[in-house]
């Protein structure tokens, strides 16, 4: 590098802007896969025809840590909303031993009385998949689903789960419900984060799964059955993305998952501080996920083929690694812009130029382009300018990303939480 | 080997060899030298080649993609234009309207065409998958998503998109039954990536050159411009006659959308006739026809009815042959 330093910047400058164009394409065929019509439609009349005696027991597991009273009440209606048998609600509050006031808080809301409180003993790592395993143990169901405190599935979800279930083979062990934003209307963060979910679980996560390719799965609204999750091993207590690391390894054991047709609506972050902070753990437990299952690249190759291996690469390494790299690239692109072409003339030249243009431009609009599309299919016309200026919003994402692997060799089991509750829902 | 790609594999070799062995025997036959298009980029390729950065020079010329496929393939570019128009046809027809493929495919003006204008012939594949996206159904939004993005592509090949446009966007308004705010938004979403693909030329030119119409008005770097100095080559071939009637019939017949877009593209020709080479709207309407969503009930009778009424002008116009 010392020798060569020009001849270095140049190979480097090409290797990214190749990474990038295969995260391009990669999502470009994902993407499309995943915009064709949902394969798995449930209908009114089948819901409506479901026996309530014989519906199985379904367990929900809440893992709670520091939310504030009005959330917790939120969440206590949420519950009761449910469309499913009360009798065959096996509802599981997990709140951390050291966390007294989320426990008083959830007493005072006078939960239903099929709601069990399982306090999660002092222990290493504070992490909600260690909440989530406790719960595991406790579950009764034979199904299990898991929210997030904020979190206000549609009425019918479970039963949609259940039907699903029934309709699909026995490999699907997991169906994850698209996720979206109750408060997306609240200040452009918020707008941008809807454009960004609406694409990735309305295109991508149902992309992955028409492929069969691996699927990192959502944090909530993941439904899994019972034994094939315990069969699993449950979850990584040690990784702060643990449902994109189970998603791979139920990949291994050639288990499918599949995209449930009903959505879960959460409070996006709204803050930019309290947003960093959770962007910069998704993807810090996306890059934990990418160096613990590249650890036997080997194994991955066997078990999980050439396509899995491809998207550990580019969808789970490629993600974090992309906007790390997005936000010095940008920070190149504009000094060769002022410089109109000048300053960068020995490394932006040929192919290279080529591909950078085509990245520049193809591939920043291609995710802008899918974003508008989305919400245009959840018929939020409303959000699609809004789409232009993502490219901002990838920035953050790149901010987020640095500060995500800073953590990860400082303090890469700590788990940031996000704060919620700084939405009043208006409305029913 | 499954049936549709050993008829795809040996529809697009034939075509592909087909246009290798004219390109290499019949040129004067085709009169390849006097295509205006081949002239540009033949001028266009050794200015290329003696720049420091060829890259550069490629990126700031209008259109870049086929500047591109004709600095890497030089003169099998017409070929490599003609054999990725058939794949591209035939992968999206995937075994439908066989008879109907191998009639344009084969058939001598489309073969005239891809030789002589082969940027043109790359852009009506696009534009043609941009129009057939508006047929698709009204919630197919994959079909709707990649024709958006072909009919973008077309920007990146010939110049006649841009004057598509208002009619690209009219089709759209047409074939949705919506709200007017929605039907607006459809057509914020239809355009939006031919503005973007159009404007990277804009982008460029001000960058290299310090004026963005640079590469559009300056002849030596716009094919559009250059095309516009040479005289009007629009003229209904005798052989165009036959080939068009059929398929514009068809068009005519197939919904409003449909028509405005077969009416739409003749405007154009008509008012910017150095944009269409001979043959050109014909093939035009036979890959948006070909690659439209179905065969609708009585669209053979329609295709046979203006296959003869063609053959009649045809013969009308020619008595002595």
């Amino acid at each position: 590098m010392f020798l060569a330093p020009q001849t270095t910047l140049k190979v480097l400058f090409a290797l990214v802007n190749l990474a990038f164009f295969a995260q391009v394409l990669f999502k470009l065929l994902v993407g499309l896969a995943g915009s064709s019509r949902e394969s798995l439609a449930i209908s009114k009349e089948e819901l409506e025809s479901l026996d309530p005696r014989k519906l199985p027991v379904y367990t929900v597991l809440l893992p709670l840590h520091r939310e504030p009273p009005e959330v917790i009440e939120q969440l206590t209606s949420a519950i009761r909303a449910l469309d499913y048998p009360q009798e065959k609600l096996d509802i599981l509050f997990l709140i951390e031993e050291d966390d007294p006031e989320t426990l008083r808080a959830c007493k005072a809301a006078h939960p239903p009385y099929n709601v069990r409180f399982i306090l999660i003993p002092r222990g290493f790592p504070k992490t909600k998949p260690r909440a989530c395993n406790f719960g595991l143990a406790f579950a009764r169901g034979e199904y299990l689903t898991i929210y997030d405190a904020e979190d206000i599935p549609e009425k019918d979800q479970l039963k949609k789960a259940v039907l699903a279930f029934r309709k699909l083979p026995k490999e699907y062990v997991c169906l994850q419900a698209a996720l979206n934003f109750y408060n997306a209307t609240q200040n452009l963060l918020t707008r941008l984060f809807t454009l960004e979910y609406s694409f990735w679980f309305d295109y991508l996560l149902p992309g992955l799964s028409r492929l069969r390719l691996p699927i990192p799965l959502g944090g909530t609204s993941n439904h899994f059955r019972v034994e094939a999750l315990r069969k699993l091993g449950g979850w990584d207590p040690f990784n702060v993305t643990e449902d994109a690391d189970l998603g791979m390894r139920a990949h291994y054991r050639g288990y499918r998952v599949g995209i449930l047709p009903s959505t879960t609506f959460e409070e996006a972050t709204s803050h930019l501080k309290n947003w960093i902070r959770q962007r910069s753990r998704w993807l810090k437990g996306y890059l934990q996920t990418f160096l613990v299952h590249n650890r036997r690249p080997l194994h991955v190759l066997k078990t999980s083929g050439f396509r899995g291996w491809l998207t550990l690469q580019l969808f789970i390494g490629g993600t974090p690694l992309g906007y790390a790299a997005s936000v010095v690239l940008w920070g190149v692109f504009f000094a060769w812009l002022l410089s109109r072409g000048k300053l960068l003339e020995p490394y932006f030249s040929g192919p290279i130029l080529c591909i950078g243009a085509m990245n520049l431009f193809v591939g920043n609009f291609l995710g802008v382009y899918f974003s508008m599309f989305a919400v245009f299919r959840r018929n939020l016309d409303h959000l699609l300018p809004f789409a232009l200026l993502n490219p901002l919003y990838w920035a953050l994402a790149g901010i987020a990303a640095w500060k995500g692997i800073g953590q990860l060799l400082s303090r890469p089991f700590f788990w940031e939480k996000t704060v919620h509750g700084m939405f009043r829902r208006k409305g029913p | 080997m499954r049936r549709p790609w050993a008829g795809f594999i040996a529809l697009s070799g034939t075509t592909t060899a087909i246009l290798l062995a004219l390109q290499r025997f019949a040129q004067d036959t085709f009169a390849l030298q006097n295509s205006p298009e081949l002239r540009f980029f033949s001028l266009r390729i050794p200015t290329l080649l003696a720049l420091p950065d060829p890259a550069r020079g490629i990126i700031t010329t209008t259109p870049c993609l086929t500047t591109l496929f004709a600095f890497l393939f030089r003169d099998f570019f017409p070929v490599v234009a003609g054999g990725l128009t058939v794949s591209g046809g035939l992968c999206t027809l995937r075994g439908r309207k066989f008879i109907a493929s191998v009639l344009l495919f084969f058939s001598l003006p489309f073969l005239a065409l891809v030789l002589s204008s082969p940027a043109f012939t790359m852009g009506a594949l696009f534009l043609a998958f941009g129009f057939s996206g508006l047929q698709r159904a009204e919630d197919d939004h994959t079909a709707r998503f990649l024709g958006n993005l072909a009919f973008g592509l077309s920007a990146l090949c010939h110049p006649v998109g841009f004057w598509l446009l208002p009619i690209f966007a009219l089709c759209t308004v047409l074939s949705v039954e919506a709200s007017w705010l929605r039907r607006g938004t459809h057509v914020i979403l239809a355009l939006s990536p031919f503005l973007l693909f159009g404007g990277m030329s804009l982008f460029f030119g001000w960058v290299y050159g310090g004026y963005p119409l640079l590469p559009f008005l300056d002849p030596a770097l716009s094919l559009g411009a250059f095309l516009a100095l040479e005289k009007p080559s629009f003229a209904l071939q005798p052989s165009e006659v036959l080939l068009a009637a059929p398929f514009l019939g068809v068009l005519l017949s197939g919904g409003l959308s449909q028509a405005v877009f077969a009416l739409g593209m003749l405007g154009v020709a008509f008012l910017r006739p150095y944009l269409f080479p001979p043959s050109g709207v014909s093939v035009l309407f036979g890959l948006a026809l070909l690659l439209s969503k179905k065969d609708r009930p009585g669209e053979w009778l329609v295709f046979l009815a203006f296959f003869l009424l063609g053959l009649g002008l045809f013969l009308a116009r020619f008595p002595s042959g």
